[in-house]
């Protein structure tokens, strides 16, 4: 848990050092979510234990982004080209779509998280646990790349 | 009258270069076709055969779906219209759904087999190479027969495909068998491969047209999966060879094949997000274990 903790504070430092404001707002933000989701991944690659706690914790994460996605990009001169943003002006032209994805993404993150604190009660292996949320994780997560395809700056 | 003469050899000259060219081509591509003409006499017993289930498969490993279904303007399935922008203009992809008018629906076994691994349209043209045959000219016999039922059980949509927008005439297409000299191998050897890793990687999946560098000429010489600084829509890709990968495991590489999250737990975008979207996620798990151990191999460029 402490290890958790320490590695969400380091990334955050480290990441995105050139840019600042709202870029650096949400690309922090986007920092902890990835956290979040290599931590679920790694659990279901197996490589590490499976640990609901942390399902739950991540899950909570992904509603709270979810909620704040749009807020994250006003239209605004700073927010559309700030120094180092990834984002697209189809965040801007496309902002019905843009706000859908942001609300699929939260809604099937609250389907994640009601999974997680079910299975938590429960008693079924770890085996099966891991099989429930590697479902609702993936349903989850087809939001990420479904706005970075169309939304994000991709670069190496 | 020295200038004159001297225009007239130069003129000459270029005539019997120009000429030769065309010939070199024509004899190259008579070669190669022939040497996969034993799947031109594919009967109807091949033909019933195909299992479309499989099919669909073959069709999603191949990227068939990302490039032939515009998704993100809710395009019915391969009614085409995707378009792909290339420093030789703007090319969209043309209807391939069962219909028989706007599609493929009265394409014979033999006519898909023809463009997929010559380059070939039924009427005789060559295929501009936005149509990566370059690499499906490995494909086999069983894939294309399968590949070939799946498409024909698709629903028919009656769509015109729209016409590519290019800055280089049409004209040009007749030097593409020049061009094919290049790039596609004459001889036709789809178990050349290590295994089905290897197949799918270096085959259908297509992965080197954007991971790696293109030449003079617009193709892809150099196979190695080493990147291409100035990929598709001007992005860059990153390389993929078993040495740029080292910081993957086979298991990260079979995550990402699925759900398109890296190592890191950062989510995919761009085109590789539409090829897991559309295709590799919907593999076997065992094609995608046999991809990403392939990745992870020797074979698959140890050098940067």
């Amino acid at each position: 848990m402490l290890g958790l903790l320490v590695m969400l504070v380091v990334s955050q430092a480290i990441a995105h050092t050139g840019a600042s404001g709202i870029v650096k707002q949400r690309m922090d933000a986007m920092g902890v979510l990835g956290d979040h989701a290599r931590i679920v991944g790694d659990m279901l690659k197996r490589k590490t234990a499976f640990d609901n706690d942390a399902v739950e914790m991540a899950a909570q994460a992904f509603i709270e982004h979810g909620e704040q996605i749009p807020a994250l990009f006003p239209d605004t001169a700073a927010s559309r080209t700030g120094s180092e943003t990834e984002a697209l002006p189809a965040i801007w032209t496309e902002w019905d779509d843009f706000v859908a994805l942001a609300t699929r993404f939260t809604e099937d993150s609250k389907a994640l998280a009601t999974i997680a604190s079910e299975i938590n009660t429960g008693e079924q292996s770890d085996e099966e646990k891991s099989r429930v949320v590697r479902t609702a994780f993936f349903r989850a997560s087809r939001s990420c790349s479904g706005c970075h395809e169309r939304f994000r700056l991709e670069q190496e | 009258m020295r200038a004159l003469w001297l225009f007239l050899a130069m003129a000459l000259c270029a005539v019997v270069i120009g000429v030769s060219a065309v010939a070199y081509g024509h004899a190259y591509n008579t070669r190669m076709e022939q040497a996969r003409s034993a799947l031109f006499t594919f009967s109807d017993a091949v033909y019933s055969a195909g299992d479309p289930e499989r099919g669909e498969s073959v069709a999603r490993a191949a990227g068939c779906i990302a490039c032939h279904t515009d998704t993100e303007n809710g395009g019915a399935l391969l009614a085409g219209g995707v378009e792909l922008d290339s420093p030789f203009g703007t090319f969209v992809s043309p209807n391939i759904t069962s219909d028989r008018f706007s599609g493929i629906g009265s394409w014979t076994v033999d006519m898909l087999a023809q463009a997929l691994l010559n380059g070939r349209r039924p009427d005789g043209k060559h295929y501009w190479p936005a149509f990566p045959y370059t690499a499906y000219a490995v494909m086999q016999r069983q894939d294309i027969a399968d590949l070939f039922a799946w498409l024909q059980s698709t629903d028919p949509i009656q769509e015109a495909s729209p016409e590519h927008e290019l800055r280089i005439p049409e004209l040009a297409r007749v030097g593409l068998g020049l061009w094919k000299t290049l790039y596609v191998p004459v001889d036709y050897q789809p178990d050349r491969f290590s295994g089905r890793g290897e197949y799918l990687v270096e085959g259908p999946a297509h992965c080197a047209e954007c991971h790696a560098r293109r030449d003079l000429f617009g193709g892809v010489a150099d196979r190695q999966l080493s990147g291409n600084s100035r990929g598709p829509e001007g992005a860059s890709v990153p390389a993929i060879t078993a040495v740029a990968l080292r910081d993957w495991t086979i298991k990260d590489l079979e995550f990402f094949l699925e759900i398109g999250m890296t190592p890191e737990g950062d989510f995919t975008g761009g085109h590789m997000a539409a090829v897991i979207e559309q295709g590799t996620a919907h593999l076997s798990s065992a094609d995608r274990q046999a991809m990403a151990a392939y990745l992870k191999s020797p074979a698959n460029g140890g050098f940067e």
